[in-house]
């Protein structure tokens, strides 16, 4: 159990880590890059949105999946279930649907060739002049597809080595009874920064930054006098996956206009007010727990708070090209007052947001200079260490271990 | 021969080409396209310009041809005939002159002035004493093989052209003999740098079925009928390595209002053959009724769309294996009045939607066929001349 800042190393819990500085190598290599994008971009399961996102039969959305340099829709059929399906054609391979929307079949506007909910082709104009074309045949090709908690995942593997479940692994039932389905989303936010996906990601993942880079917007609520560096609560190191307990320092002074903010309505920060939450969230029962982070192997982060969560998902472009989304997602207001402190929320993390991106592509920059081969890291920073070893685990063998 | 018939025909006529799917790989295969700049694009007469662009002597134009990694110079000599050269200055190959083109009497490179005359051959050289057993003669600038059909000007990268442009033009040589198309006008240039496959964007313009969707809103019913609901190709007609098609023009076709101001005093671009003047012999050789116009396949980037009164060239440029520059332009004939340049207008800009709802396909389709969603296309016999297309394609890559 930690509860307490420097009573244990982290270190010593997940020894087989080490300790020892990492290689800027994973981060620099476009070798590397394609190794991730082959081992583990096309065989693992990635979250694509919500199911919210598609309440109605025929409601359908497009995810252009760069990394892969795939189009894929996906769609909730007439029984109710989630389908995704390459965006593409089976005729000439144009892309069948170009933005979102609501359809109950969809027609390639080259030659007309029509698709139900199901990916059945049900119409090819002319189709006398094709010989020996059998329609069953050119079903449009699936991608497998999956939901865990609302969330929707795909998978471009044909044959994907787990279930979702498998994958989704220790974290699969710790969010049960989290009130994701009556939350409702506040503000999307999206960028692409020249950085490596890994680099990207860690920002979101170790608070040792938090003293420095956000002094100005939240430093004084995550680190305290008993906690001046922000040290995390608790981190849970899992097979890929990782989850750690954010500090919140409950001496927190808001300022007048977070006051005037909340007044009337819900901090996005407001620990557990008592709540019961699911077992996932805030394990150790600490009094000053802030909110959770999970990341999701390999390019997802979900970070859960009492009354708010928010995702990042992270798609590398290039080695050293990222395109990224956050989307917040805030319980629904009822009244005025409660819509000025969600506006309040959603600007004091945009601003906490943009300092963290202010930092990327000159980080990447000096990597990539040949300045430093190694980064030496801080046990505070055990949730990097790992998050490299899962990638290394991957791309670094020959063999398939994803 | 039927427009309307709805058997497949033309796969029977044409059984080598077989009627299975064929694969996306040489789509969107690196490997493939580096074969193809190789045993294609190396060897084969390719179209750089017309005639009328140079027509005086001293002439000339740079064509800058990056599937060939070459620029090339197309000028006309004193003697009125037309040379081609490698753009490179035989000292340290810098280049002589810039892509466009301009009147000149010699080629005069920036970097130390040696300059060569419209032969090419090196005629000064500064400070030449400070050469050391230097015979000028044998400095000419490197010549490319260059010919004429019809005007259309092709050069030939390869050292010893395997075949004349006369044995390349094959069974289309004599087609336009006699028919006026140095008597034509530009109308409009247009140029895009798309995202797609050289083979990729050839096949649209190489097809009709697609027609009635896709471009359902700017000729609802200019080439389509109740009796031709899907624009059969009347007439297709497949080559060693060049083939060609007649398209369909719907006789009952209603202009739109602005379509018949547009055409009061001029021709249309969809008139097709139903206008009182007989036909040159050159157009519509099938003889088909309801003929819009002639689409014309020249192996392997040239295609040429002639109708009555107008045509159309497309050069499509490879400059990688998933992008391609497109250069388009319509000829029409002269206009003689303000309300036969009226009727042009109507003409180019319907051309030119046409051409972008094209264009809209292209990136989506190179994008599904490289996202391995499919490993191949079905395709119908109307589409047949595709299939011929990547056979002729295979069978340069495969010899």
């Amino acid at each position: 159990m930690k509860t307490a800042p420097n009573s244990e190393r982290w270190a010593t819990r997940y020894p087989e880590l080490g300790t020892e500085p990492l290689p800027v190598e994973p981060n620099i290599s476009p070798e590397y890059f394609e190794r991730e994008r082959e081992r583990i971009f096309k065989r693992c399961w990635l979250n694509v949105g919500r199911i919210d996102e598609i309440p109605k039969t025929g409601d359908y959305f497009i995810k252009e999946i760069e990394t892969l340099r795939a189009s894929v829709v996906v769609v909730r059929g007439k029984d109710g279930a989630i389908r995704g399906f390459y965006n593409v054609c089976r005729h000439r391979g144009n892309k069948l649907a170009l933005e979102n929307g609501h359809a109950r079949s969809f027609v390639c506007g080259f030659h007309g060739w029509t698709y139900d909910l199901l990916g059945c082709l049900v119409r090819v104009p002319d189709e006398e002049q094709f010989v020996g074309l059998d329609k069953t045949q050119y079903g449009l090709t699936p991608v497998a597809t999956d939901v865990w908690e609302g969330f929707i995942f795909i998978n471009l593997d044909p044959n994907p080595a787990e279930s979702l479940q498998e994958f989704i692994g220790e974290l699969f039932d710790q969010f049960r009874g989290y009130p994701f389905a009556a939350m409702r989303p506040a503000v999307n936010y999206s960028a692409v920064v020249n950085v490596n996906w890994k680099v990207f990601m860690e920002i979101f993942q170790e608070c040792y930054h938090v003293a420095y880079i956000h002094q100005r917007s939240v430093a004084e609520i995550g680190t305290g006098k008993d906690n001046p560096f922000g040290h995390l609560l608790s981190v849970r190191l899992y097979r890929r996956h990782r989850s750690a307990s954010v500090y919140y320092n409950p001496e927190h002074r808001p300022t007048a206009a977070e006051t005037l903010a909340f007044k009337h309505g819900p901090t996005i920060l407001q620990g557990t007010a008592g709540k019961v939450l699911p077992r996932g969230i805030n394990p150790e029962g600490s009094p000053k727990w802030g909110f959770e982070i999970n990341a999701i192997f390999p390019n997802f982060i979900l970070d859960l708070a009492n009354g708010s969560y928010w995702t990042q998902n992270f798609w590398p472009l290039a080695v050293d090209r990222t395109s990224w989304e956050v989307k917040l997602y805030l319980n629904p207001t009822t009244n005025a007052g409660e819509k000025i402190s969600q506006e309040f929320s959603k600007v004091l993390m945009r601003d906490a947001f943009r300092e963290d991106l202010s930092r990327l592509e000159n980080i990447q920059l000096n990597m990539a200079s040949g300045a430093l081969t190694h980064t030496p890291l801080s046990d505070q920073e055990i949730v990097v260490r790992h998050a490299y070893k899962v990638v290394e685990d991957v791309v670094g063998t020959s063999t398939r271990s994803a | 021969m039927s427009s309307t018939g709805t058997r497949p025909q033309w796969t029977a006529k044409y059984p080598e080409l077989g009627t299975e799917p064929l694969p996306v790989e040489p789509n969107i295969s690196t490997e493939y396209f580096e074969r193809e700049r190789q045993r294609i694009f190396k060897r084969c007469w390719l179209n750089v310009g017309r005639l009328e662009e140079i027509p005086q002597p001293g002439d000339y134009f740079v064509k800058e041809l990056a599937i060939l990694k070459s620029s090339i110079i197309v000028v006309r000599g004193k003697d009125g005939a037309i040379r081609g050269f490698h753009n490179v200055c035989r000292h340290r190959g810098n280049k002589l002159a810039h892509e466009g083109c301009g009147h000149t009497s010699s080629f005069i490179c920036g970097f130390h002035g040696w300059t060569y005359d419209l032969t090419g051959k090196l005629v000064r050289v500064p400070d030449e004493e400070q050469f050391f057993d230097f015979e000028k003669s044998e400095y000419a600038l490197k010549p490319v093989a260059i010919d004429v059909w019809e005007g259309f000007v092709f050069i030939n990268i390869d050292a010893h052209p395997a075949e004349t442009l006369q044995d390349w033009m094959g069974e289309l040589y004599e087609q336009y003999l006699g028919y006026p198309l140095d008597k034509f006008t530009l109308v409009a240039r247009y140029q895009a740098t798309v995202n797609t496959n050289w083979k990729v964007f050839m096949d649209i313009t190489q097809e009709s079925y697609h027609v009635p969707c896709l471009h359902k809103r700017i000729v609802p019913d200019s080439n389509t009928s109740k009796g031709n609901p899907f624009c059969h190709l009347p007439s297709i007609r497949i080559f060693r390595r060049h083939r060609a098609s007649s398209v369909y023009a719907n006789p009952e076709h209603q202009p739109t209002p602005a379509e018949a101001v547009a055409y009061k005093h001029g021709m249309t671009v969809l008139e097709g053959a139903t206008g009182n003047d007989p036909l040159h012999r050159s157009l519509n050789p099938d003889a088909v009724s309801n003929w819009a116009f002639d689409s014309n396949v020249i192996f392997p980037n040239l295609i040429l769309h002639v109708g009555k009164g107008w045509y159309i060239t497309y050069n499509f440029w490879p400059l990688a294996v998933d992008r391609t520059l497109l250069d388009y332009k319509f000829y029409m004939t002269a206009a003689t009045s303000p309300g036969k340049k009226i009727s042009q207008e109507f003409s180019r800009v319907l051309a030119r939607d046409l051409l972008r709802e094209d264009l809209s396909t292209l990136e989506s389709v190179q994008g599904g066929l490289a996202s391995g969603a499919l490993r191949e296309m079905p395709l119908s016999d109307q589409e047949i001349m595709l299939r011929h297309s990547y056979r002729v394609v295979e069978d340069f890559i495969r010899d």
